[in-house]
């Protein structure tokens, strides 16, 4: 009720006008009451002038009868209470209830002169007021003016409500009302109250409209940019999720921030759906490390970069590529961000790699072939000559080949060579090269070697597993004969062409020492 | 009071340039009256109605001059300081209570003179040149 302007308008002008007819009354009252007591008093003062001469001849002669006729006419106004006229010479006239002189009451008192000698005090008349009269009169003239004033400041207060209420309350009442069923953005204006289109209020309306206006057209931009952001939104959003290109968002420190459904894809192509979203950079690549030394090199000359890397698997699964598009981007707050684009190359790499392979490969025994061979022992003489280590080169000819060939077939000749082969692997270290030169010619080379110890154990171990017997078919076996020419990168200086040379040379001679043994280049045998 | 207020003043000025001319006024009683000399306030007193009687205790019969007399107008000037028509009013006041007799107005001096060598008890005012020794004087107006 309070929280409504017309009633605590009202309510505020009535308790203004509430505490000044209080106000106004109690102060109107108490002069009032007091003009009217003095009034009293004057009045009687005045009685008391008018048989002044009287009851003075009264006193001068001591004479009752004038007394009694001056008191009489006193004593007949209702606001006195009685009359005492008293003389020198003994004269004491008394009426109603007269106070004595000297006594407690209010009293009028007047000194009576004699008649015939002015300053001379003959006698004196008292005159004792009817306090309650008195008392009554004023309060009744204090009551009535103090009723007038508070009845007149009622009257006002009524009045200035009105006007109030009229003037401000109806028409902010009004255009309170209609702001209120006004809904912002809609069409729709305030209309002027009758009467206040040119004063303040009309111009609070004019504001208002113009406000509403203002929100309106606010909301339409904004309506209608909205529905355009929706719309490219929306557009984004399925470039970005149909994607075949996995996409993600990494901060500096490797965390993906944001990554999309083509990327888990990417990851476990086998469970499409199950993927969950990779928390960081070692959850996406094999080798992270390549990819942040990739991106730290970026930052130095462009802010574009591209690579293949591998992809992390499960320990048990084959390995899988991706390219990646690696690009810088600056989010809204400053921070640097790197975003990447990936695409499945398991499938070409693996492509690549076979080519390479058949390539680099003697397609029958997949021992590196002799090209391969050459390269890949000039990369060990390389590595040895840098490390201070040695290598050593050890051909092999096989014997009494051919005739297993002739006699079992071409087929049994290649199952013999793959055999040979899979010994030889077997015997050396994943760092020892094994190629196969031609026909029954193989070549391997022995890393680190210190000296001739080292190889010779390691050719006799070879030597004794090549002429094991190997089985063609069910209850056939076939034996093959081996010569071994051995030279050492420490005891010889020169290319693998030179190299090789020798090592053919100490073959031949092994084979010219009766077979089945391994020759170093000096001639010295062994075996 | 038909008379124009010039002869007023003539008559007004004439006897105020009369006083000069009167030795003084003088208050009056019969030879065998038993008072001697009055005080002013004696005087006063009967003159006014408040005493009624001699020191000596016999009652007083007052003696006044004409309302118009001049010599009535100086006696209370000279007494009393009020005028003839105030002392008028006064006794008119004083008759109405019925207790006090006012003075017997007599019309001349001669008749004045002539009451108090009559009445043991009268008593009067005069102008002193006026007097002849019939009368004895209790009191002088100055």
């Amino acid at each position: 009720m309070l929280n409504r302007l017309h009633v605590r308008v009202a309510a505020t002008i009535a308790a203004i006008a509430l505490l000044l007819a209080v106000v106004a009354s109690l102060v109107s009252f108490q002069r009032t009451h007091a003009r009217e007591l003095q009034a009293a008093e004057r009045a009687l003062l005045q009685l008391g002038e008018a048989v002044r001469p009287t009851a003075a001849i009264a006193a001068y002669l001591d004479n009752r009868d004038i007394a009694d006729d001056a008191i009489h006419g006193l004593a007949r106004n209702d606001s006195v209470a009685g009359v005492a006229l008293t003389s020198r010479t003994g004269l004491a006239a008394r009426l109603g209830d007269a106070a004595a002189a000297g006594g407690r009451a209010p009293v009028v008192r007047l000194a009576l002169a004699s008649p015939f000698s002015p300053g001379e005090v003959i006698g004196e008349l008292l005159i004792t007021p009817r306090q309650e009269v008195i008392a009554r009169r004023a309060r009744d003239a204090a009551l009535g003016q103090a009723l007038a004033l508070a009845i007149h400041t009622f009257l006002v207060a009524l009045a200035v409500m009105w006007v109030v209420q009229r003037m401000f309350i109806r028409p902010l009442k009004r255009l309170a009302g209609d702001l209120h069923r006004l809904t912002p953005g809609e069409p729709g204006e305030l209309g002027y109250p009758r009467g206040h289109e040119r004063d303040e209020i009309g111009g609070l309306v004019d504001d208002t409209n113009r406000l509403l206006r203002l929100v309106k057209d606010q909301l339409d931009s904004e309506r209608r940019l909205r529905a355009e952001i929706e719309t490219l939104e929306r557009r984004f959003r399925t470039i970005y999720e149909r994607a075949s290109a996995g996409i993600f968002l990494a901060d500096p420190e490797g965390r993906l921030l944001m990554s999309n459904p083509a990327l888990c894809r990417i990851l476990t192509p086998d469970r499409p759906r199950a993927g969950e979203a990779p928390a960081s950079l070692d959850a996406v690549f094999a080798e992270p490390g390549r990819v942040v030394e990739r991106i730290r090199r970026m930052d130095a000359d462009a802010s574009l970069a591209a690579g293949d890397f591998r992809l992390r698997v499960p320990a048990d699964a084959p390995q899988r590529w991706v390219h990646c598009l690696l690009a810088k981007v600056v989010d809204e707050d400053g921070t640097p961000l790197v975003e990447g684009i990936l695409h499945d190359i398991t499938d070409r790499k693996r492509q690549e790699q076979k080519i390479r392979f058949q390539a680099e490969h003697d397609p029958l025994t997949h021992l590196l072939n002799r090209r391969s061979a050459e390269q890949a022992v000039a990369a060990a003489l390389r590595h040895a000559r840098e490390s201070k280590a040695g290598i050593a080169l050890c051909l092999i000819d096989l014997d009494h080949f051919k005739p297993i060939n002739d006699s079992h077939g071409h087929e049994a000749g290649d199952r013999v060579l793959v055999e040979i082969a899979r010994r030889l692997r077997a015997t050396l270290r994943q760092e020892d090269i094994a190629a196969r030169l031609g026909g029954d010619e193989f070549l391997v080379a022995i890393n680190g070697v210190g000296g001739r110890g080292d190889v010779e154990s390691v050719a006799r171990k070879l030597l004794e597993r090549l002429l094991a017997e190997i089985p063609l078919s069910e209850g056939v076996t076939v034996r093959v004969g081996a010569s071994m020419g051995i030279v050492l990168s420490g005891e010889q200086a020169g290319d693998f062409a030179a190299l090789l040379a020798l090592a053919d040379a100490a073959m031949y001679a092994a084979k010219a020492a009766g077979r089945n043994r391994f020759h170093f280049h000096d001639g010295d045998a062994a075996g | 009071m038909r008379r124009l207020p010039v002869l007023r003043l003539i008559a007004l000025l004439t006897g105020m340039l009369a006083v000069p001319a009167h030795a003084e006024l003088v208050v009056v009683v019969h030879p065998d009256n038993p008072v001697g000399e009055l005080r002013r306030e004696q005087v006063v007193d009967l003159y006014t109605g408040r005493g009624t009687k001699f020191p000596a205790g016999n009652a007083v019969i007052l003696i006044d001059h004409a309302a118009d007399s001049e010599l009535r107008a100086a006696f209370y000037r000279g007494l009393v300081g009020k005028t003839v028509a105030q002392i008028n009013a006064y006794w008119a006041r004083l008759l109405f209570s019925g207790r006090a007799s006012p003075p017997i107005v007599l019309p001349s001096v001669a008749a004045v003179l002539d009451a108090v060598r009559k009445n043991r008890d009268a008593i009067a005012y005069l102008d002193s040149r006026d007097l002849d020794g019939r009368v004895k004087v209790v009191f002088r107006l100055k």
